[in-house]
Protein backbone atom coordinates (compact mmCIF):
# COMPACT_ATOMS: atom_id res chain seq x y z
CA UNK A 1 0.00 0.00 0.00
CA UNK A 2 1.13 3.50 -0.84
CA UNK A 3 1.53 5.34 2.91
CA UNK A 4 -0.82 8.55 3.64
CA UNK A 5 -1.95 9.08 0.10
CA UNK A 6 -4.61 11.90 0.09
CA UNK A 7 -7.97 11.71 -1.70
CA UNK A 8 -6.28 14.20 -3.99
CA UNK A 9 -3.99 11.56 -5.44
CA UNK A 10 -7.04 9.55 -6.76
CA UNK A 11 -8.55 11.80 -8.75
CA UNK A 12 -8.51 10.77 -12.70
CA UNK A 13 -10.42 13.02 -14.71
CA UNK A 14 -12.50 15.05 -12.13
CA UNK A 15 -13.37 11.17 -11.27
CA UNK A 16 -12.36 9.08 -8.03
CA UNK A 17 -9.80 6.28 -9.11
CA UNK A 18 -11.89 3.77 -6.87
CA UNK A 19 -10.11 0.99 -8.63
CA UNK A 20 -6.93 1.88 -7.54
CA UNK A 21 -7.93 2.92 -4.19
CA UNK A 22 -9.43 -0.71 -4.04
CA UNK A 23 -6.46 -2.00 -5.37
CA UNK A 24 -3.88 -0.21 -2.60
CA UNK A 25 -5.89 -0.30 0.29
CA UNK A 26 -6.68 -3.78 0.25
CA UNK A 27 -4.18 -4.89 2.35
CA UNK A 28 -4.90 -1.94 4.87
CA UNK A 29 -8.49 -2.14 4.94
CA UNK A 30 -8.07 -6.18 5.38
CA UNK A 31 -5.48 -5.91 8.39
CA UNK A 32 -7.60 -3.60 10.54
CA UNK A 33 -10.67 -5.68 9.73
CA UNK A 34 -8.87 -9.20 10.96
CA UNK A 35 -7.50 -6.92 14.11
CA UNK A 36 -10.53 -5.23 14.77
CA UNK A 37 -13.08 -8.31 14.64
CA UNK A 38 -12.75 -11.58 16.97
CA UNK A 39 -14.62 -15.48 15.38
CA UNK A 40 -17.90 -14.35 16.59
CA UNK A 41 -17.92 -12.23 13.07
CA UNK A 42 -18.61 -14.58 10.18
CA UNK A 43 -16.43 -14.54 6.86
CA UNK A 44 -19.20 -13.44 5.07
CA UNK A 45 -20.03 -10.40 7.58
CA UNK A 46 -16.16 -9.34 7.41
CA UNK A 47 -16.40 -9.32 3.73
CA UNK A 48 -19.42 -6.97 3.74
CA UNK A 49 -17.71 -4.61 5.99
CA UNK A 50 -15.00 -4.77 3.42
CA UNK A 51 -17.02 -3.80 0.47
CA UNK A 52 -19.73 -1.49 2.47
CA UNK A 53 -16.04 0.56 3.76
CA UNK A 54 -15.17 1.51 -0.15
CA UNK A 55 -18.71 1.65 -1.08
CA UNK A 56 -19.51 4.30 1.72
CA UNK A 57 -16.42 6.19 0.29
CA UNK A 58 -17.07 6.30 -3.74
CA UNK A 59 -20.53 7.63 -2.10
CA UNK A 60 -19.17 10.39 -0.03
CA UNK A 61 -16.96 11.12 -2.53
CA UNK A 62 -17.72 14.43 -3.21
CA UNK A 63 -17.95 15.95 0.18
CA UNK A 64 -14.48 14.63 2.02
CA UNK A 65 -11.32 17.13 1.98
CA UNK A 66 -9.59 15.65 -0.75
CA UNK A 67 -6.27 16.68 1.08
CA UNK A 68 -6.85 14.64 3.93
CA UNK A 69 -5.00 11.14 4.26
CA UNK A 70 -7.40 8.66 2.39
CA UNK A 71 -6.04 6.30 5.50
CA UNK A 72 -7.63 8.14 7.56
CA UNK A 73 -10.87 7.94 6.45
CA UNK A 74 -11.33 4.25 5.32
CA UNK A 75 -9.66 3.63 8.91
CA UNK A 76 -12.83 5.69 10.21
CA UNK A 77 -15.40 3.80 8.07
CA UNK A 78 -14.17 0.15 8.44
CA UNK A 79 -13.92 1.06 12.17
CA UNK A 80 -17.68 2.57 12.31
CA UNK A 81 -18.89 -0.52 10.69
CA UNK A 82 -17.30 -3.13 12.77
CA UNK A 83 -18.77 -1.23 15.82
CA UNK A 84 -22.02 -1.24 13.88
CA UNK A 85 -21.96 -5.11 12.86
CA UNK A 86 -21.19 -5.92 17.17
CA UNK A 87 -24.29 -3.68 18.03
CA UNK A 88 -26.42 -5.63 15.25
CA UNK A 89 -25.76 -8.88 16.65
CA UNK A 90 -25.46 -7.50 20.03
CA UNK A 91 -22.01 -8.71 20.66
CA UNK A 92 -20.11 -6.42 23.15
CA UNK A 93 -16.51 -5.93 21.33
CA UNK A 94 -13.56 -3.28 22.41
CA UNK A 95 -12.50 -1.14 20.08
CA UNK A 96 -12.15 1.63 22.21
CA UNK A 97 -8.95 2.65 20.68
CA UNK A 98 -11.01 4.23 17.57
CA UNK A 99 -10.75 7.87 17.89
CA UNK A 100 -11.61 9.96 14.67
CA UNK A 101 -13.16 13.23 14.11
CA UNK A 102 -13.06 13.16 10.45
CA UNK A 103 -15.69 10.58 10.60
CA UNK A 104 -18.48 13.08 11.53
CA UNK A 105 -17.85 14.23 7.98
CA UNK A 106 -18.96 10.76 6.15
CA UNK A 107 -22.18 9.93 5.52
CA UNK A 108 -22.13 6.04 6.42
CA UNK A 109 -25.42 5.70 4.07
CA UNK A 110 -27.22 3.34 6.25
CA UNK A 111 -30.28 3.63 4.34
CA UNK A 112 -28.65 2.87 1.09
CA UNK A 113 -26.67 0.14 2.41
CA UNK A 114 -29.47 -1.98 3.54
CA UNK A 115 -31.18 -1.07 0.76
CA UNK A 116 -28.86 -2.11 -1.64
CA UNK A 117 -27.52 -5.26 0.77
CA UNK A 118 -31.62 -6.65 0.07
CA UNK A 119 -31.10 -6.20 -3.59
CA UNK A 120 -27.46 -8.22 -3.62
CA UNK A 121 -29.62 -10.56 -2.23
CA UNK A 122 -32.24 -10.95 -4.66
CA UNK A 123 -29.95 -10.91 -8.11
CA UNK A 124 -27.76 -13.70 -5.89
CA UNK A 125 -28.95 -16.08 -8.50
CA UNK A 126 -28.65 -14.44 -11.48
CA UNK A 127 -25.86 -15.76 -14.17
CA UNK A 128 -22.42 -14.46 -13.93
CA UNK A 129 -22.01 -12.96 -17.18
CA UNK A 130 -25.59 -10.83 -16.39
CA UNK A 131 -23.75 -9.29 -13.19
CA UNK A 132 -20.27 -8.97 -15.42
CA UNK A 133 -22.61 -6.82 -17.88
CA UNK A 134 -24.20 -4.80 -15.00
CA UNK A 135 -20.61 -4.35 -13.28
CA UNK A 136 -18.53 -3.32 -16.81
CA UNK A 137 -21.49 -0.94 -17.50
CA UNK A 138 -22.04 0.56 -14.45
CA UNK A 139 -18.74 -0.03 -12.37
CA UNK A 140 -16.46 0.43 -15.30
CA UNK A 141 -18.34 2.55 -17.37
CA UNK A 142 -17.69 0.56 -20.16
CA UNK A 143 -19.50 1.27 -23.76
CA UNK A 144 -21.80 -1.54 -24.90
CA UNK A 145 -19.40 -1.71 -28.13
CA UNK A 146 -16.72 -2.32 -25.80
CA UNK A 147 -18.44 -5.02 -23.54
CA UNK A 148 -19.45 -6.59 -26.52
CA UNK A 149 -16.03 -7.35 -27.54
CA UNK A 150 -14.42 -8.13 -24.49
CA UNK A 151 -17.05 -10.65 -23.84
CA UNK A 152 -17.24 -11.52 -27.33
CA UNK A 153 -20.85 -11.64 -27.54
CA UNK A 154 -22.84 -9.07 -29.65
CA UNK A 155 -23.99 -5.79 -28.82
CA UNK A 156 -27.59 -6.86 -29.27
CA UNK A 157 -26.56 -9.71 -26.98
CA UNK A 158 -25.38 -7.21 -24.32
CA UNK A 159 -28.28 -4.62 -24.47
CA UNK A 160 -30.62 -7.31 -24.47
CA UNK A 161 -29.08 -8.55 -21.07
CA UNK A 162 -28.20 -5.25 -19.85
CA UNK A 163 -31.75 -4.04 -20.42
CA UNK A 164 -33.23 -6.54 -18.42
CA UNK A 165 -30.82 -6.98 -15.39
CA UNK A 166 -31.73 -3.32 -14.81
CA UNK A 167 -35.22 -3.70 -15.01
CA UNK A 168 -35.27 -6.73 -12.54
CA UNK A 169 -32.97 -3.88 -10.41
CA UNK A 170 -35.46 -1.36 -10.98
CA UNK A 171 -38.43 -3.40 -9.25
CA UNK A 172 -36.27 -4.63 -6.65
CA UNK A 173 -35.15 -1.12 -5.90
CA UNK A 174 -38.83 -0.10 -5.93
CA UNK A 175 -40.14 -2.67 -3.86
CA UNK A 176 -37.52 -1.94 -1.24
CA UNK A 177 -39.38 0.87 -0.71
CA UNK A 178 -38.22 3.74 -2.63
CA UNK B 1 -9.15 -15.72 2.55
CA UNK B 2 -9.45 -12.98 0.46
CA UNK B 3 -12.20 -10.99 0.40
CA UNK B 4 -14.13 -10.06 -3.04
CA UNK B 5 -13.62 -7.29 -4.89
CA UNK B 6 -16.72 -7.45 -7.26
CA UNK B 7 -19.11 -7.04 -4.18
CA UNK B 8 -17.66 -3.42 -3.98
CA UNK B 9 -18.19 -2.95 -7.59
CA UNK B 10 -21.55 -4.58 -7.64
CA UNK B 11 -22.97 -2.08 -4.70
CA UNK B 12 -21.18 0.82 -6.65
CA UNK B 13 -23.31 -0.81 -10.04
CA UNK B 14 -26.63 -1.24 -8.13
CA UNK B 15 -26.06 2.23 -6.78
CA UNK B 16 -25.98 4.06 -10.05
CA UNK B 17 -28.83 2.00 -10.88
CA UNK B 18 -30.31 3.50 -8.39
CA UNK B 19 -29.76 7.00 -8.72
CA UNK B 20 -31.18 6.66 -12.69
CA UNK B 21 -33.57 5.55 -11.16
CA UNK B 22 -34.51 7.97 -8.99
CA UNK B 23 -33.93 10.42 -11.59
CA UNK B 24 -37.11 8.58 -13.62
CA UNK B 25 -39.04 8.89 -10.64
CA UNK B 26 -38.75 12.46 -9.97
CA UNK B 27 -38.91 13.29 -13.30
CA UNK B 28 -41.74 11.20 -14.07
CA UNK B 29 -41.36 10.29 -17.10
CA UNK B 30 -41.97 7.31 -19.46
CA UNK B 31 -40.58 6.61 -22.75
CA UNK B 32 -42.39 4.39 -23.90
CA UNK B 33 -42.40 2.95 -27.31
CA UNK B 34 -45.02 -0.11 -28.02
CA UNK B 35 -43.51 -1.08 -31.94
CA UNK B 36 -40.82 -0.48 -33.64
CA UNK B 37 -42.09 1.17 -36.82
CA UNK B 38 -40.28 -0.13 -40.41
CA UNK B 39 -40.51 2.95 -43.31
CA UNK B 40 -39.42 2.73 -46.32
CA UNK B 41 -37.40 6.20 -46.87
CA UNK B 42 -37.83 6.64 -50.63
CA UNK B 43 -36.11 3.69 -51.69
CA UNK B 44 -35.24 2.46 -54.95
CA UNK B 45 -34.55 -1.06 -55.36
CA UNK B 46 -31.79 -1.07 -57.86
CA UNK B 47 -31.82 -4.48 -59.61
CA UNK B 48 -29.54 -3.65 -62.58
CA UNK B 49 -26.16 -5.39 -63.90
CA UNK B 50 -22.48 -4.28 -63.99
CA UNK B 51 -20.39 -4.51 -66.00
CA UNK B 52 -16.74 -5.39 -64.78
CA UNK B 53 -14.01 -6.31 -68.14
CA UNK B 54 -15.86 -8.00 -70.37
CA UNK B 55 -18.29 -10.02 -67.88
CA UNK B 56 -21.44 -8.82 -67.30
CA UNK B 57 -22.23 -9.42 -62.93
CA UNK B 58 -25.24 -8.84 -61.25
CA UNK B 59 -25.60 -5.49 -58.75
CA UNK B 60 -25.56 -7.15 -55.06
CA UNK B 61 -26.03 -3.83 -53.70
CA UNK B 62 -29.80 -2.56 -52.98
CA UNK B 63 -30.50 0.41 -51.69
CA UNK B 64 -31.12 0.05 -48.15
CA UNK B 65 -34.52 0.37 -46.24
CA UNK B 66 -34.41 2.76 -43.27
CA UNK B 67 -35.85 1.85 -40.14
CA UNK B 68 -37.16 4.05 -37.52
CA UNK B 69 -36.37 2.58 -34.04
CA UNK B 70 -36.92 4.62 -30.58
CA UNK B 71 -35.23 4.31 -27.26
CA UNK B 72 -38.14 2.70 -25.74
CA UNK B 73 -39.26 0.00 -23.88
CA UNK B 74 -37.21 -2.59 -24.48
CA UNK B 75 -38.34 -5.31 -23.19
CA UNK B 76 -41.34 -4.88 -25.41
CA UNK B 77 -40.08 -4.53 -28.56
CA UNK B 78 -38.06 -7.70 -27.86
CA UNK B 79 -40.77 -9.49 -27.07
CA UNK B 80 -41.77 -12.78 -29.08
CA UNK B 81 -45.13 -11.81 -31.36
CA UNK B 82 -47.42 -13.73 -32.83
CA UNK B 83 -46.48 -12.30 -36.30
CA UNK B 84 -42.73 -12.97 -35.81
CA UNK B 85 -43.84 -16.43 -34.52
CA UNK B 86 -44.98 -17.06 -38.40
CA UNK B 87 -41.77 -16.59 -39.68
CA UNK B 88 -39.52 -18.75 -37.38
CA UNK B 89 -39.72 -22.64 -36.31
CA UNK B 90 -42.05 -23.27 -33.45
CA UNK B 91 -40.26 -23.47 -29.65
CA UNK B 92 -40.55 -27.32 -29.74
CA UNK B 93 -39.07 -27.92 -32.90
CA UNK B 94 -36.14 -25.45 -31.64
CA UNK B 95 -35.77 -26.83 -28.10
CA UNK B 96 -35.51 -30.22 -29.88
CA UNK B 97 -32.84 -29.03 -32.01
CA UNK B 98 -31.12 -28.28 -28.75
CA UNK B 99 -31.19 -31.50 -27.44
CA UNK B 100 -30.09 -32.98 -30.28
CA UNK B 101 -27.07 -30.88 -30.15
CA UNK B 102 -26.79 -31.44 -26.63
CA UNK B 103 -26.76 -35.12 -27.13
CA UNK B 104 -24.06 -35.36 -29.76
CA UNK B 105 -21.89 -33.46 -27.60
CA UNK B 106 -22.58 -35.31 -24.04
CA UNK B 107 -24.05 -33.12 -22.14
CA UNK B 108 -26.65 -33.38 -20.07
CA UNK B 109 -30.04 -32.48 -22.01
CA UNK B 110 -32.53 -31.89 -19.36
CA UNK B 111 -34.26 -28.52 -20.68
CA UNK B 112 -35.23 -26.39 -17.31
CA UNK B 113 -36.02 -23.05 -18.65
CA UNK B 114 -36.17 -20.53 -21.48
CA UNK B 115 -35.26 -16.97 -22.17
CA UNK B 116 -35.74 -17.04 -25.64
CA UNK B 117 -36.40 -13.12 -27.62
CA UNK B 118 -37.01 -11.49 -30.58
CA UNK B 119 -34.36 -9.09 -32.49
CA UNK B 120 -35.29 -5.78 -32.00
CA UNK B 121 -34.93 -4.93 -35.63
CA UNK B 122 -36.40 -7.87 -37.58
CA UNK B 123 -38.85 -11.04 -36.67
CA UNK B 124 -36.21 -13.33 -36.01
CA UNK B 125 -36.51 -15.35 -32.75
CA UNK B 126 -33.62 -16.78 -30.54
CA UNK B 127 -34.67 -19.62 -28.72
CA UNK B 128 -32.29 -19.89 -25.91
CA UNK B 129 -32.86 -22.84 -23.74
CA UNK B 130 -30.91 -23.48 -19.91
CA UNK B 131 -29.92 -27.13 -19.29
CA UNK B 132 -29.94 -28.75 -15.73
CA UNK B 133 -26.37 -28.73 -15.65
CA UNK B 134 -26.48 -24.45 -15.77
CA UNK B 135 -25.88 -24.16 -19.47
CA UNK B 136 -27.35 -21.81 -21.85
CA UNK B 137 -27.90 -23.15 -25.26
CA UNK B 138 -29.28 -20.67 -28.25
CA UNK B 139 -30.65 -21.37 -31.53
CA UNK B 140 -31.62 -19.75 -34.66
CA UNK B 141 -35.29 -19.81 -34.94
CA UNK B 142 -35.24 -18.94 -38.53
CA UNK B 143 -31.92 -21.20 -39.82
CA UNK B 144 -32.70 -24.11 -37.25
CA UNK B 145 -28.54 -23.55 -36.37
CA UNK B 146 -27.37 -24.20 -33.07
CA UNK B 147 -25.64 -20.79 -32.58
CA UNK B 148 -23.40 -21.06 -29.09
CA UNK B 149 -23.69 -22.57 -25.81
CA UNK B 150 -22.44 -20.65 -22.33
CA UNK B 151 -21.32 -21.97 -18.88
CA UNK B 152 -23.44 -20.29 -16.81
CA UNK B 153 -22.72 -22.27 -13.55
CA UNK B 154 -21.49 -19.95 -10.98
CA UNK B 155 -17.44 -19.62 -9.49
CA UNK B 156 -15.94 -21.71 -13.09
CA UNK B 157 -13.25 -18.79 -12.62
CA UNK B 158 -10.13 -19.02 -10.97
CA UNK B 159 -8.71 -15.62 -11.01
CA UNK B 160 -5.43 -17.08 -9.57
CA UNK B 161 -5.43 -20.12 -11.48
CA UNK B 162 -3.49 -19.89 -14.72
CA UNK B 163 -3.47 -22.48 -17.71
CA UNK B 164 -0.92 -22.35 -20.97
CA UNK B 165 -2.18 -21.70 -24.58
CA UNK B 166 -1.16 -25.12 -25.39
CA UNK B 167 -3.75 -26.46 -22.50
CA UNK B 168 -6.47 -24.08 -23.70
CA UNK B 169 -5.95 -25.14 -27.12
CA UNK B 170 -5.95 -28.92 -26.09
CA UNK B 171 -9.47 -28.23 -25.07
CA UNK B 172 -10.84 -26.43 -27.86
CA UNK B 173 -9.97 -28.83 -30.29
CA UNK B 174 -11.16 -31.45 -28.19
CA UNK B 175 -14.43 -29.43 -28.43
CA UNK B 176 -14.35 -28.33 -31.93
CA UNK B 177 -14.24 -32.35 -33.31
CA UNK B 178 -17.11 -33.09 -30.74
CA UNK B 179 -19.44 -30.39 -32.34
CA UNK B 180 -18.20 -32.53 -35.72
CA UNK B 181 -16.29 -29.83 -37.16
CA UNK B 182 -13.73 -31.89 -39.59
CA UNK B 183 -9.66 -31.40 -39.01
CA UNK B 184 -8.86 -28.61 -41.93
CA UNK B 185 -11.97 -26.72 -42.51
CA UNK B 186 -11.38 -24.28 -39.98
CA UNK B 187 -7.84 -22.98 -38.63
CA UNK B 188 -7.39 -21.30 -35.77
CA UNK B 189 -6.47 -17.06 -36.16
CA UNK B 190 -6.60 -15.68 -33.05
CA UNK B 191 -5.55 -16.32 -29.31
CA UNK B 192 -6.45 -13.84 -26.80
CA UNK B 193 -5.30 -15.08 -23.27
CA UNK B 194 -6.59 -13.16 -20.11
CA UNK B 195 -3.73 -12.55 -17.67
CA UNK B 196 -2.04 -9.79 -15.92
CA UNK B 197 0.78 -9.65 -18.31
CA UNK B 198 -1.31 -8.49 -21.23
CA UNK B 199 0.61 -10.99 -23.23
CA UNK B 200 -1.57 -12.92 -25.57
CA UNK B 201 0.96 -16.31 -25.41
CA UNK B 202 1.30 -16.14 -21.47
CA UNK B 203 -0.85 -18.31 -19.72
CA UNK B 204 -4.07 -17.01 -18.65
CA UNK B 205 -7.21 -17.72 -16.78
CA UNK B 206 -9.08 -17.45 -19.40
CA UNK B 207 -8.03 -17.95 -23.20
CA UNK B 208 -10.14 -17.51 -25.91
CA UNK B 209 -9.16 -19.08 -29.32
CA UNK B 210 -10.73 -17.79 -32.66
CA UNK B 211 -11.08 -20.53 -35.45
CA UNK B 212 -11.81 -19.13 -39.37
CA UNK B 213 -12.46 -20.36 -42.35
CA UNK B 214 -9.44 -19.03 -44.77
CA UNK B 215 -9.49 -18.62 -48.69
CA UNK B 216 -6.07 -18.60 -50.01
CA UNK B 217 -5.20 -15.62 -48.29
CA UNK B 218 -7.73 -14.37 -46.94
CA UNK B 219 -9.77 -14.53 -43.66
CA UNK B 220 -13.60 -15.18 -43.35
CA UNK B 221 -14.37 -13.50 -39.42
CA UNK B 222 -18.07 -14.24 -40.55
CA UNK B 223 -17.16 -18.29 -40.80
CA UNK B 224 -15.52 -18.55 -37.41
CA UNK B 225 -15.91 -20.90 -34.26
CA UNK B 226 -14.95 -18.79 -30.94
CA UNK B 227 -14.69 -21.11 -27.88
CA UNK B 228 -13.39 -19.78 -24.16
CA UNK B 229 -11.50 -22.29 -22.19
CA UNK B 230 -11.09 -21.32 -18.36
CA UNK B 231 -8.36 -22.49 -16.31
CA UNK B 232 -10.33 -23.87 -12.87
CA UNK B 233 -11.63 -26.98 -14.54
CA UNK B 234 -9.75 -26.40 -18.01
CA UNK B 235 -13.00 -26.36 -19.47
CA UNK B 236 -15.54 -24.28 -21.94
CA UNK B 237 -16.69 -20.81 -20.85
CA UNK B 238 -18.60 -20.76 -24.09
CA UNK B 239 -18.44 -22.22 -27.50
CA UNK B 240 -20.19 -20.29 -30.51
CA UNK B 241 -20.87 -20.56 -34.25
CA UNK B 242 -21.15 -18.15 -36.35
CA UNK B 243 -21.97 -18.96 -40.06
CA UNK B 244 -23.19 -16.28 -42.36
CA UNK B 245 -22.91 -17.34 -46.27
CA UNK B 246 -20.25 -15.89 -48.20
CA UNK B 247 -20.65 -15.29 -51.55
CA UNK B 248 -16.56 -16.11 -52.00
CA UNK B 249 -16.95 -14.15 -55.39
CA UNK B 250 -14.45 -13.69 -57.62
CA UNK B 251 -11.87 -10.51 -57.63
CA UNK B 252 -12.31 -8.84 -60.92
CA UNK B 253 -11.15 -5.07 -59.64
CA UNK B 254 -7.60 -4.39 -59.48
CA UNK B 255 -6.42 -2.79 -55.93
CA UNK B 256 -5.86 0.28 -58.46
CA UNK B 257 -9.06 0.15 -59.83
CA UNK B 258 -10.80 0.16 -56.24
CA UNK B 259 -8.75 3.18 -54.84
CA UNK B 260 -10.33 5.13 -57.73
CA UNK B 261 -13.82 4.40 -57.51
CA UNK B 262 -13.44 4.67 -53.46
CA UNK B 263 -12.41 8.26 -54.18
CA UNK B 264 -14.77 8.84 -56.94
CA UNK B 265 -17.88 8.25 -54.11
CA UNK B 266 -15.69 10.72 -52.02
CA UNK B 267 -16.17 13.06 -54.04
CA UNK B 268 -19.40 13.47 -53.69
CA UNK B 269 -19.13 14.99 -50.16
CA UNK B 270 -17.29 18.02 -48.78
CA UNK B 271 -14.02 16.30 -47.18
CA UNK B 272 -10.37 17.67 -46.20
CA UNK B 273 -8.25 16.99 -49.07
CA UNK B 274 -6.77 13.89 -49.07
CA UNK B 275 -3.69 12.67 -48.43
CA UNK B 276 -3.18 8.72 -48.66
CA UNK B 277 -4.82 5.70 -49.45
CA UNK B 278 -4.31 2.28 -48.86
CA UNK B 279 -6.23 -0.91 -49.62
CA UNK B 280 -6.72 -4.31 -48.66
CA UNK B 281 -8.58 -7.30 -50.10
CA UNK B 282 -10.33 -8.56 -47.30
CA UNK B 283 -13.69 -10.41 -46.41
CA UNK B 284 -16.16 -8.10 -45.45
CA UNK B 285 -20.09 -7.68 -44.45
CA UNK B 286 -22.06 -5.50 -46.31
CA UNK B 287 -23.20 -2.43 -44.56
CA UNK B 288 -25.35 1.06 -44.74
CA UNK B 289 -22.15 3.15 -42.90
CA UNK B 290 -21.31 4.67 -46.60
CA UNK B 291 -24.13 4.92 -48.16
CA UNK B 292 -25.36 7.10 -44.29
CA UNK B 293 -22.49 9.02 -44.85
CA UNK B 294 -22.86 10.11 -48.49
CA UNK B 295 -26.46 10.89 -47.92
CA UNK B 296 -26.23 12.56 -44.63
CA UNK B 297 -22.96 13.79 -43.81
CA UNK B 298 -23.23 16.56 -40.87
CA UNK B 299 -25.70 14.22 -39.28
CA UNK B 300 -23.54 11.27 -39.73
CA UNK B 301 -20.97 13.15 -38.15
CA UNK B 302 -23.20 14.97 -35.53
CA UNK B 303 -24.09 12.12 -34.32
CA UNK B 304 -20.79 10.49 -33.50
CA UNK B 305 -19.42 13.49 -31.87
CA UNK B 306 -22.06 14.51 -29.87
CA UNK B 307 -22.31 12.33 -26.34
CA UNK B 308 -25.28 10.94 -25.42
CA UNK B 309 -27.07 11.71 -29.11
CA UNK B 310 -30.63 10.47 -28.89
CA UNK B 311 -30.95 7.00 -30.55
CA UNK B 312 -34.11 8.01 -32.32
CA UNK B 313 -32.92 10.48 -33.79
CA UNK B 314 -30.05 8.05 -34.88
CA UNK B 315 -30.55 6.88 -39.15
CA UNK B 316 -30.52 3.01 -39.34
CA UNK B 317 -30.75 1.28 -42.59
CA UNK B 318 -31.47 -2.88 -42.92
CA UNK B 319 -28.77 -4.56 -45.40
CA UNK B 320 -29.05 -7.38 -46.54
CA UNK B 321 -26.29 -10.37 -44.56
CA UNK B 322 -24.07 -10.48 -47.56
CA UNK B 323 -20.53 -11.31 -47.05
CA UNK B 324 -18.26 -10.88 -49.92
CA UNK B 325 -14.50 -10.35 -50.66
CA UNK B 326 -13.91 -6.51 -51.21
CA UNK B 327 -11.38 -3.67 -51.25
CA UNK B 328 -11.38 -2.18 -48.76
CA UNK B 329 -9.92 1.62 -49.27
CA UNK B 330 -9.18 3.71 -46.53
CA UNK B 331 -8.98 7.33 -47.46
CA UNK B 332 -6.88 9.34 -44.53
CA UNK B 333 -7.49 13.14 -44.99
CA UNK B 334 -5.50 16.22 -44.48
CA UNK B 335 -4.67 16.95 -40.94
CA UNK B 336 -5.93 20.71 -40.19
CA UNK B 337 -8.06 19.58 -36.71
CA UNK B 338 -6.10 21.47 -34.79
CA UNK B 339 -6.90 20.74 -31.28
CA UNK B 340 -10.47 19.30 -31.97
CA UNK B 341 -9.11 15.73 -31.65
CA UNK B 342 -13.00 14.95 -31.38
CA UNK B 343 -12.90 15.78 -35.27
CA UNK B 344 -9.82 14.14 -35.98
CA UNK B 345 -10.65 10.84 -34.53
CA UNK B 346 -13.95 10.74 -35.91
CA UNK B 347 -12.96 12.44 -39.38
CA UNK B 348 -9.39 11.92 -39.69
CA UNK B 349 -9.75 8.79 -42.13
CA UNK B 350 -12.75 6.60 -43.64
CA UNK B 351 -12.97 3.34 -44.75
CA UNK B 352 -14.35 2.27 -48.22
CA UNK B 353 -15.37 -1.26 -48.91
CA UNK B 354 -15.33 -1.70 -52.80
CA UNK B 355 -17.08 -5.29 -54.30
CA UNK B 356 -13.80 -7.02 -55.54
CA UNK B 357 -16.34 -8.30 -58.67
CA UNK B 358 -18.89 -5.39 -59.01
CA UNK B 359 -16.92 -2.45 -57.93
CA UNK B 360 -19.99 -1.15 -56.44
CA UNK B 361 -19.65 0.48 -52.80
CA UNK B 362 -20.98 -1.98 -50.79
CA UNK B 363 -20.25 -0.77 -46.93
CA UNK B 364 -17.84 1.22 -44.85
CA UNK B 365 -16.75 2.22 -42.03
CA UNK B 366 -15.46 5.28 -39.79
CA UNK B 367 -11.40 5.60 -39.64
CA UNK B 368 -8.95 2.73 -40.27
CA UNK B 369 -11.21 -1.00 -40.96
CA UNK B 370 -7.46 -2.50 -41.70
CA UNK B 371 -5.99 -1.12 -38.48
CA UNK B 372 -9.19 -2.12 -36.71
CA UNK B 373 -9.12 -5.39 -37.94
CA UNK B 374 -5.87 -6.12 -37.00
CA UNK B 375 -6.30 -5.41 -33.55
CA UNK B 376 -9.45 -7.44 -33.30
Amino acid sequence: MKELKQLEDYYKNNEIDIEQIIEDFTPYITTIINNGTDNSISFEDKEEIYSDTFFILWKNRNRLNINVSLNSYLAGITRNLIKEKYRKLKLTYDISDFENDLINSVNMCENDRDLIYDVEQKIKGLKNIDIEIVNLFYYSSMSVKDIAKKLNISEFNVKTRLHRIRKKIKKELNNGGI
Amino acid sequence: MDFDKNKIKTKIAISKIKEENDIVMENKTKGILKTAATALAGVILSTGVVFAGTMVYENIWKTPEKIELSSGDFEEITKITEESKKENMSEEKAKEIAINKLNEIQFNSNIVGTNHYKEYDSNKIWYRFDTEDNYEISIDGQTGEFYDIWNHNKDIQDLNKYITVEEAIETANKYYKLFGFKEDEYEISKIHSNNKSGNDTDPGFKIDIEYCKKYGNLENYYERISIAVESKNKDIDYFRVVNIPFDNNEVVKTEQEAIELALNEDKKIETNKVESTQAKLMVVKMNADAYNRINNKEKYYEAMQTPNYPNEERDYYKVDDKVRKAWVVVITYEDNYGEDTRKRYTEGKYSYFVDATTGEIIGGHPLDYIYSESKR
